[in-house]
């Protein structure tokens, strides 16, 4: 492409008091090779984008350089299709002015470090230009219908709600009727005020809908035998008896739900000795079956004790909390109270959770003379010879050792997704020739456990089924973004996804389904979906030159790549989250986008000019996370903090795109040390690409072979973890690792 | 571990916490707040969140033997604080309610005073008796000349034999439901310190003594946040019977050891002690009921039980007084009958006691004793003299 350059540089905001906007202007038209270069008062206001559009229409440009405010800040105003015009942002406001804002200083007078920061950034913002390529969407010819695995309440309802938005979707549910586990129940508890009252299912009602709504096309007693493809494309192979049918699909919405945890587990509970102890599912085929009675001899029950936590929040068995199992123990007490008046109800709890306004309904039970709560520890189960089962508990609010004798025990347990049942998946290893084998997956702390539940079958080179995050759940730790798994396209709700109610998966259905239209919509548009939605950039690889070491098909966090029998890795674009860990994992450095690749980060960072050790002034590199640590850099500016005027930043898309060249080249120019600022990894990890920080950390503990054959000291390299609200931490990283590079010394390398 | 207990709630025992009510026990959820804010709660076993536990429970047993209960001044301070509007004060006011009839012999006089259908016949006794017997000595009208209440109704055979009989009734129906109550306590209740066990003198001393010592200087009260008002007036009651109590005393020495007969003149001391004890439960009362009136429900849910009693002490003191003066004001019409219905009060004071709400007095001193006698330390910070060797043993 012929480029044409046009630099701007924007005088607001402070920038023009602070800076000397000539010799800026200067070193955009000598270094940066810009054909044109304006300084305007307020680049911002109408006039300001008048110009650039007169400019772009008159002059020919097409490749702006705005030095101005932070590429965060008025992406509405500085909006142009990336199709037709290529566009950087240098970021002299929040990064540059506002981050080093001078004390004392007389008025007029521009100071020294200050201006060759700026000078740096628009270098660098020069250099990244002329490193850009207009983008080409990937498109493909795609399905705008939607997959809901899993006919229960929250795959009707997705179903549904997907009918109502005017998608078609393929409802698949592997019994024979519609309903899933909400089919067991007698009664639901209260989802709205006043929470006082027990109500019917509802599940019957809506499996008519859905049996009447045209839009959704149903597959009962059918299972999901292989699905092919990506995005805007998975070829769906059903399995309903001996015939094999394909359904094409643009999005995937899970909705197996989960198994109850199995009683069979919980012998110490007394499950086993006797049919009077059993769990609230059977009290629920009890109450449903008209028959709530004591088993082993159908007498009336007088007496009834519920064990919560039944195998829940135990190490042993469940470690986490089932959120509905609180509730469900007071509706069916209310099952008993209201077929006896005389009856006595024993809820022994752990703790009593019924979130939200859920503890209305609490209270309302609460309320009830027969219904006695009590936190306590269950010390042993016993059958009298009566038949009526004895249990022993520690008592925690009486603060003794109490006996209650029932007629029936009734054991809350927990939820199991759908997904933890099955076998682990064993990944093949590849080992990198030359190399010592190096398993980097289970080197991490980030798991990238798949169970093999024989849930959706995946055609994928990284396993049949969404990877877990704990115990079982397919969900990827997105704060903000329930709903995405680690594979683009498919979005989990309901019990699959974590342990909740009827009421939220209703509401986690709406929830993923409209994260499956958006995801076609977006990618029918060539468009990433998320995080970095609305990017039209993908992966390209220039294959002469692969060697076929598989890293990029096994590093990848989402499962993009696919591999054929040679190992070739087969990129599936529409799977991409545009992340670039593949381009950081490849050793031959042949993944690349458009607009982002291991040349142009390199070729930003031998833009920066290294003054000479006579001059006392060092040079630090900082590659910052785009995602929280470039926007909490933001924020230190906003929010007044101050740091030194030595560092020079990169915005990378994710730390996992840390290639070790950069490095090299950074100290070889002469650069004193390098500070990555990526997110909080491990298992608590607030990585919107899952592992690119941990990656990131862990090719760094490599880059001491770099340092090894410069003969420079480790503590040149830092790498910190940044989270958004981190802003008021980074002055003081960036001031002690400036004086660490100072106890160091300057770089030997300057000047060569 | 201890050894376990068999728990078995009584449905019907919660529902009559309730009739009597406590109707909001169950919405307890445990938190303490209420034995956190009560300034008269003991440090270890704290009432009165283990008593809403029991009381959701409808453990029975544990409730009644329980002197705890009774060790509550009903200053609603934990009512005040509860987050789940479970109402602690108005539980342990059933609860003593409860207890009164429990301990009450004849029982039917306990409902006597709880049900306002008896109403009629609670003052319809007095009222017959009075006139019988004045109908006996032929005084069954106003006298003429000047105001000498004994022309209306005589001193003998009327006053001095109706009074000491109904005395006597008080007094032993008190002497059974004290009994009975001691004995429930001891048989169910905390268990007592060896070391405790003191001579009959010291007995008197420390436990019955201290006791009366705490209640006469209303050393609990005082320590009560949310009706701080409330300590005003029932210190000012309390007073004010002593006060007519010795008057009477000295009354009655007066006219038996003496000779001497009412009304005395203005000027003598027993009347400055008898003027002032009326004016100070005429204050106390009125207090007591403007408090209740003004505060509502912050005060504690009162009920027939409460009001009945509080009103006949009002009547109690401003007929007392008002005999007074309407005698010194020579309106015979209003004076004579003034005297009757003074007479009337201070019967059903007298003979419903161990029935009616004054029966807190027995009872809660009662508890008061036990509560010294178990080692039991009454008030955050209040210590009873520890023993003094030995080691504790039950």
């Amino acid at each position: 492409m012929e480029r044409k350059i046009g630099a701007y540089l924007c005088r607001g905001c402070g920038i023009g008091d602070a800076l000397n906007m000539d010799e800026l202007a200067k070193v955009a038209t000598k270094e940066c090779k810009a054909s044109l270069c304006r300084i305007h008062d307020m680049l911002c206001s109408d006039e300001g984008l008048a110009q650039i559009k007169a400019d772009m229409a008159n002059e020919g440009i097409n490749a702006l350089i705005i030095a101005a405010c932070s590429p965060r800040a008025k992406t509405e105003v500085f909006s142009f299709d990336p199709r037709e015009v290529l566009l950087e942002r240098v970021n002299l406001r929040e990064q540059v002015v506002w981050s080093h804002r001078p004390e004392g200083q007389e008025e007029g007078r521009v100071d020294e470090d200050l201006q060759m920061m700026a000078e740096d950034q628009l270098r660098m913002g020069g250099a990244r230009i002329q490193n850009m390529d207009l983008l080409t969407p990937f498109m493909e010819e795609i399905s705008r219908r939607i997959l809901v695995v899993g006919g229960g309440i929250t795959g009707m309802t997705a179903a549904l709600e997907a009918a109502k938005a005017g998608y078609e979707s393929v409802l698949v549910e592997r019994e024979a009727s519609l309903g899933g586990f909400a089919a067991k129940l007698f009664k639901q508890y209260p989802k709205a005020a006043p929470y006082t009252d027990l109500v019917d299912p509802e599940w019957a009602s809506m499996a008519e809908a859905v049996e009447r709504e045209p839009r959704i096309k149903l597959y009962c007693s059918s299972t999901i035998e292989r699905i092919e493809g990506a995005p805007g494309m998975f070829d769906v192979f059903i399995k309903r008896g001996e015939e094999v049918l394909q359904e094409r699909t643009g999005a995937i919405v899970l909705a197996t739900g989960f198994e109850p945890y199995d009683p069979g587990k919980l012998d110490q509970l007394g499950y086993g000795k006797s049919p009077n102890i059993v769990t609230t599912v059977q009290v629920e085929e009890m109450a449903k079956g008209g028959a709530l009675v004591r088993p082993s001899d159908g007498k009336k029950i007088e007496r009834v004790a519920f064990i919560l936590c039944a195998g829940s929040r135990d190490p042993e068995h469940l470690p986490y909390c089932s959120v509905v199992c609180c509730a469900t123990a007071l509706k069916q007490a209310l099952y008993f109270r209201e077929g006896n008046s005389q009856a006595k109800v024993f809820i022994l709890y752990k703790d009593l959770r019924t979130p939200g306004l859920y503890e209305h309904f609490y209270r309302r039970v609460q309320e009830d003379e027969g219904v006695f709560l009590t936190k306590a520890k269950i010390s042993r189960v016993d059958l009298d010879q009566d038949g009526s089962v004895v249990v022993d508990a520690e008592d925690e609010l009486m603060g003794e050792t109490i006996r209650l004798k029932v007629d029936l025990l009734v054991l809350s347990t927990g939820m199991v997704p759908r997904t933890a049942l099955g076998e682990e998946e064993k990944l093949e290893v590849t080992q990198e020739p030359g190399e010592k084998k190096q398993d980097i997956a289970s080197q991490l702390l980030i798991p990238t456990r798949i169970i093999k539940s024989n849930t959706l079958n995946l055609a994928y080179r990284q396993g049949p089924e969404l990877p877990e995050l704990q115990y079982g759940f397919p969900d990827s730790h997105f704060i903000c973004f329930p709903y995405e798994t680690r594979r683009t396209g498919i979005y989990a709700a309901g019990p699959v996804r974590a342990p909740m109610d009827i009421a939220f998966s209703q509401e986690d259905a709406r929830g993923a389904v409209l994260k499956a239209i958006q995801c076609i919509e977006l990618t029918s548009q060539g468009k990433a979906v998320h995080p970095r939605s609305g990017d039209m950039s993908y992966p390209e690889l220039f294959m002469q030159r692969c060697t076929q070491c598989k890293r990029c098909t096994e590093e990848c966090p989402f499962g993009m790549y696919n591999e054929d029998e040679k190992a070739n890795p087969l990129p599936n674009p529409t799977r991409c989250r545009r992340c670039s860990v593949c381009m950081g994992s490849c050793p031959e450095r042949i993944i690349s986008f458009k607009d982002y690749s291991v040349g142009m980060i390199g070729s930003m960072i031998k833009a920066i000019e290294v003054p000479d050790e006579t001059e006392e002034k060092p040079r630090i590199l900082v590659l910052a996370c785009e995602n929280d640590a470039y926007p909490a850099l933001d924020m230190v500016g906003i929010r007044g903090g101050k740091y030194n005027p030595y560092v020079r930043i990169i915005p990378l898309r994710c730390l996992g795109s840390l290639n070790l060249i950069w490095i090299a080249d950074a100290l070889s120019k002469g650069i004193d040390g390098v500070l990555l600022l990526g997110c909080k990894h491990g298992h608590d990890y607030q990585c919107h690409m899952i592992k690119g920080s941990e990656l990131a950390n862990y090719r760094l503990a490599k880059v001491s072979e770099t340092l090894d054959r410069l003969a420079l000291e480790s503590s040149r390299i830092r790498i910190e973890q940044i989270e958004i609200s981190d802003y008021d931490r980074i002055p003081t990283i960036m001031d002690e690792f400036l004086e660490t590079i100072k106890e160091v010394g300057p770089n030997p390398y300057k000047g060569f | 571990m201890s050894q376990p207990r068999l728990l078995d709630p009584d449905l019907d025992f919660i529902r009559e916490m309730k009739s009597h009510g406590a109707v909001d026990v169950k919405k307890c959820f445990q938190c303490a707040t209420c034995s956190v804010v009560c300034n008269v709660s003991p440090d270890d076993r704290p009432f009165p969140r283990k008593e809403m536990l029991w009381s959701q429970w409808g453990l029975k047993e544990r409730l009644l033997a329980d002197p705890d209960v009774w060790l509550c001044h009903q200053c609603h301070d934990c009512t005040n604080y509860c987050p789940r509007g479970a109402r602690p004060g108005d539980v342990l006011a059933a609860l003593q309610r409860m207890s009164v009839m429990r301990y009450a012999t004849p029982k039917v006089w306990a409902r006597m005073v709880r049900e306002p259908k008896f109403l009629p016949i609670v003052f319809g006794i007095p009222v017959v008796i009075l006139l019988v017997f004045m109908a006996a000595c032929g005084t069954l009208r106003i006298p003429e000349g000047e105001i000498v209440y004994r022309k209306f109704i005589p001193q003998w055979p009327v006053v001095d034999v109706i009074f000491p009989i109904t005395a006597i009734w008080a007094v032993t129906c008190s002497a059974a439901g004290i009994r009975k109550m001691w004995l429930e306590l001891k048989a169910m209740g905390p268990e007592i310190r060896k070391e405790y066990r003191y001579s009959p003198l010291e007995w008197v001393t420390v436990y019955v003594g201290g006791t009366i010592v705490d209640i006469l200087k209303h050393q609990f009260f005082k320590l009560c946040d949310a009706n701080r008002f409330r300590f005003v007036a029932h210190f000012n009651i309390l007073w004010g019977f002593i006060l007519l109590a010795i008057t009477t005393a000295c009354v009655a020495a007066g006219v038996y050891l003496f000779g001497k007969q009412t009304p005395y003149p203005l000027s003598n001391p027993i009347k400055w002690i008898g003027n002032l004890g009326a004016v100070i439960l005429i204050v106390g009362s009125v207090l007591a009921i403007k408090n209740r009136l003004s505060k509502g429900e912050k005060a504690g849910r009162a009920t027939y039980f409460e009001w009945l009693f509080l009103w006949v002490v009002l009547a109690t003191g401003v007929t007392g007084l008002l005999t007074e003066l309407l005698r010194l004001a020579n309106s015979p019409t209003i004076a004579y009958p003034m005297y009757f219905v003074h007479l009337v009060c201070v019967w059903f004071l007298f003979a419903y006691l161990p029935f009616s709400k004054f029966s807190h007095m027995l009872y809660r001193t009662t508890a008061m004793v036990y509560a010294r006698w178990a080692g039991r330390a009454l008030g955050k910070g209040v210590e009873i003299a520890p023993p003094a060797m030995g080691t504790w043993e039950h």
